[in-house]
């Protein structure tokens, strides 16, 4: 059986608000779900397993017929979901009472339950958040149905208030694919059995790294999945190390340069790190402005040698302060305030 | 430091001269105008150097002052001193096209250099405000100087007793707070912008409100007259889809055509009515008609109303009868429409019932809506990676002020109480014992104790507060000294003295271990220092 186990597709999230590709990221999700549909259609896939949050809030009616549409276009694929802490059945939700079409099985009880696929031999389990938290462990206790069916669990959640799980016990229950949704960052807890699909194109930009679908092969015998990125964004990271010789106007044109060779899809982190220039604090603004950083984080420290300052200054100002703020509890706060006095100390 | 010799080569009033200086206590005298300041500045000059200010400020400068008076472009001296007991001569022309310094040790020779700082290291690091502020006491500028207090407060809080005494805490915290206010800008602006995006999303969220609210009252007034406006969402399929039927449209359809009909039926009963009315009055006027024939004398006239009574009677009795089929008609008409009445209600009631369903619907639609836009609401709420970090920013900027101000406090009561017991110490020996505290107040203001009363100096004599002046500026000159005392300018600073109290400060000012230089137009400082047997070096200005 060839199946496409998708997850945490979050349509009509909004990412990256105000910045000037804020329009364009809004449609992403969407794109890519309509991608997943279609290699669907192409691949011929029997099933397709959506393990929630399909929607990023409650699903308005129109939402949930462009998605139907989506799902009527398929000739052949059976498609089996249910929704996540995200989109949540509450008591008013449209999910309750939407006609799905045919080929679409939609698990909606708060308890885990089965709907049977005879004609692909599958019997897909699952259950549907009625509730923005479920820290209760629902997933633990499944009894399997015996027999010669393969036996597929769409479990959402994973942490600890949103149903935690261990892959193994999956397992031991009898599941032969167990198809996770819920953490953005996709990943195979057991190779091949139990696998985080992760979020189906970023959401936001802490979801750094490849995001996609697995398609596979399940029979009774052996189960073979392979990750499919799709490249309608990818946020990365930007590693720079920082040396207290470098101008801004340099470290910009080096940014700019690493834009350029970066495929046009990818969107930036840049992380600072290393020492700066005392006297000439890094422009964090104009990096943040570039098309294509999303965030510039500073880790750089001034060049200072506070050891020689200390001794320098010993009984001056510097000195007095230098020991004053190093006798402090050393949060973030208390080293950005050394960094700072002493920078307008040797400045004035 | 002490200076050993003074050589004027072309200074304002004087050229090529020579003076020798005593290593304690010189007095420089002469009339007005015989070049008192001159040299007074040639000292300074010698020792810090002479800029000529720019422009229009240059024009009334010490440069231009004393400016040779037969050749601008030779503006120079030289200068003997000793430091630690090592002898050195600085040789300065002070034009500023060309300004050149040179510095040497005249022990072995070895040529230091001026901009490198070494003339600088020899001053012991004093800068030349300082010591304008405090050993070069000028001629009617007794009074400290506007910067002073400010240096005070700069030296208290650096302790500056070695080592780079340039570390200026006003000007450190100008600067934190500059960028604080900065940061703090950022973040309003961040707050705004995220104010204001939330203020839309509840904007948006008080007409979803409304909107359900007014959904909710519609479905109420349904449930009263008995509509079932429970929604069946257990059974999908009870809701018909908004594609699949209009119900909205059917019920307005609908509606149209009943008020039709209505307005028809109303039309056609006034009709009936009218009809009937004429035909019961035909009746009743032939009937009268007949009697009155009967009794009337008139007869012919009677028989022809008879014959055209009759035409009537036949006329109306047609008329009735068409008028009776045309009720009946009416009345078979008015049964059919019963039927098809009772017929409309039921149908009426399905449409009605769709309304609702579709109502409620909307409902859901709105709710949905509206739970979506509480959580965005939500979102929005919180503070943004960004403005996390400049709070951050901003909490360090305020803890970097606090504790610079915290330890400047600390140093700088330690310094004061020591300045304090310096100046406290020269004021007893000026005034023979008759103050012994003076005290500075958070201002910077000199305050003196005076049997347990507390004085500012304009409350006491001008001779008074020019020994306490003098004691402060000398006390802090030998405070923020860092190994020799460095030579002191007294211009005309005696003036206000009586006797005894002139006598008890050369009586002192003899005794201490810096040279000084009394600028003076009275002989009475010379005939007292005779009169107390006081070496002395005698500088005649008429005479040089």
């Amino acid at each position: 059986m060839k199946f496409i186990h998708i997850a945490d597709v979050h349509l009509g999230a909004a990412p990256d608000k105000n910045t000037p590709w804020a329009q364009e990221r809004k449609n992403h999700s969407r794109k890519a779900f309509e991608q997943v549909i279609n290699i669907a259609e192409e691949e011929q896939v029997d099933l397709l397993l959506i393990a929630g949050d399909l929607f990023h809030r409650q699903p308005l009616q129109r939402e949930l017929k462009e998605v139907n549409y989506q799902f009527s276009k398929l000739s052949h694929t059976q498609v089996v979901l249910i929704a996540g802490n995200h989109d949540f059945i509450n008591p008013e939700s449209y999910y309750r009472t939407f006609p799905w079409e045919k080929n679409v099985h939609f698990l909606k009880k708060e308890s885990v339950e089965y709907v049977e696929l005879p004609m692909l031999r599958t019997r897909v389990y699952g259950l549907s958040y009625w509730h923005r938290e479920l820290p209760e462990a629902l997933y633990d206790n499944i009894k399997v149905e015996e027999g010669s069916f393969l036996n597929i669990l769409l479990a959402h959640g994973g942490d600890e208030k949103h149903i935690p799980f261990q892959s193994e016990k999956f397992q031991r229950m009898g599941f032969d694919y167990v198809a996770c949704g819920h953490i953005h960052k996709p990943m195979q807890y057991i190779e091949n059995r139990v696998v985080m699909a992760g979020a189906l194109q970023p959401v936001d930009c802490n979801d750094i790294g490849a995001h996609g679908f697995f398609m596979g092969n399940l029979t009774k015998e052996r189960c073979q999945v392979e990750f499919h990125p799709l490249t309608y964004c990818e946020y990365a990271v930007m590693n720079l190390k920082v040396t207290s010789d470098i101008t801004n106007g340099a470290l910009e044109e080096f940014v700019k340069k690493r834009l350029e060779q970066a495929p046009e899809y990818m969107i930036f982190k840049v992380m600072l790190s290393g020492f700066y220039d005392g006297s000439a604090p890094i422009e964090t603004e104009r990096l943040e402005k570039l098309e294509r950083v999303i965030q510039v984080v500073n880790q750089c420290q001034p060049d200072y040698d506070f050891e020689r300052l200390k001794q320098q200054y010993s009984q001056q100002l510097i000195g007095k302060y230098i020991s004053a703020m190093e006798r402090l509890p050393q949060d973030e706060v208390a080293k950005l305030a050394l960094y700072y006095g002493v920078e307008a100390l040797l400045d004035s | 430091m002490k200076i050993t010799e003074l050589q004027i080569n072309n200074f304002g009033k004087f050229h090529q001269k020579k003076i020798a200086v005593h290593p304690g206590l010189n007095v420089i005298y002469g009339d007005n105008e015989t070049g008192k300041s001159t040299l007074h500045q040639f000292i300074t000059g010698m020792l810090f150097g002479m800029e000529k200010q720019r422009g229009r400020a240059g024009k009334n400068d010490a440069y231009q002052q004393y400016e040779p008076w037969n050749s601008s472009s030779y503006y120079a001296g030289a200068m003997r001193f000793q430091v630690d007991g090592k002898s050195f001569r600085i040789e300065r022309n002070f034009y500023h096209k060309e300004k050149t310094a040179t510095l040497k040790n005249e022990l072995d020779g070895e040529e230091l250099s001026v901009t490198h700082g070494d003339m600088e290291m020899l001053l012991g690091g004093m800068k030349k405000s300082t010591y304008e502020n405090t050993y070069c006491i000028r001629q009617a500028a007794v009074e400290t100087g506007k910067e002073f207090s400010g240096i005070l407060q700069n030296y208290f809080v650096n302790a500056s007793h070695t080592g780079d005494s340039d570390v200026n805490l006003t000007g450190a915290q100008k600067k934190l707070k500059t960028k604080q206010r900065e940061l703090e800008q950022s973040y309003r602006k961040e707050w705004e912008e995220r104010k204001s995006a939330c203020e839309k999303l509840q904007l948006a969220g008080e007409i979803a409100k409304k909107d359900l609210k007014q959904l909710e009252q519609q479905l109420e007034q349904l449930k009263a007259e008995g509509y079932q406006t429970q929604i069946l969402w257990q059974n999908p399929e009870g809701i018909p889809m908004e594609n699949e039927t209009n119900p909205m449209a059917e019920f307005l359809q609908q509606e149209q055509g009943e008020r039709q009909e209505r307005r028809c039926k109303r039309g056609k009963g006034i009709f009936g009515g009218v009809t009937l009315v004429s035909a019961i009055l035909a009746g009743s006027r032939l009937v009268g008609k007949g009697l009155a024939a009967a009794i009337s004398p008139i007869f012919f006239i009677e028989i022809l109303l008879l014959i055209a009574g009759g035409i009537g009677v036949i006329y109306f009795q047609k008329q009735e009868e068409h008028l009776r089929r045309e009720r009946k008609a009416k009345e078979e008409a008015n049964r059919g429409l019963r039927g098809q009445k009772e017929e409309i209600e039921e149908k009426e009631w399905t449409k009605k019932q769709a309304v609702v369903q579709m109502l409620n619907q909307q409902k859901i639609e709105k709710s949905s809506l509206l739970s979506n836009l509480t959580e965005e609401i939500e979102e929005t709420g919180k503070k943004s990676e960004k403005e996390q970090e400049l709070e951050r920013q901003i909490a360090a900027c305020q803890l970097a002020l606090q504790m610079l101000q915290k330890i400047s406090e600390n140093v700088y009561e330690d310094t004061r109480e020591q300045l304090e017991g310096e100046i406290s110490g020269i004021l007893y020996s000026l005034t023979g014992g008759k103050y012994d505290r003076i005290t500075l107040d958070d201002d910077m203001n000199l305050v003196v104790c005076q049997e347990g009363r507390t004085l500012y100096p304009w409350q006491l004599s001008r001779g008074t507060m020019e020994q306490m002046y003098l004691a402060l500026r000398l006390g802090a000159g030998r405070f923020f000294t860092q190994e020799e005392p460095l030579p002191v300018l007294l211009d005309e600073a005696f003036a206000s003295f009586d006797e005894k109290r002139l006598e008890s400060a050369l009586k002192w000012l003899a005794a201490q271990p810096e040279q000084i230089f009394l600028f003076t137009c009275q002989k009475r400082e010379m005939e007292l220092l005779d009169r107390n047997a006081i070496p002395y070096g005698k500088i005649w200005l008429q005479n040089i």
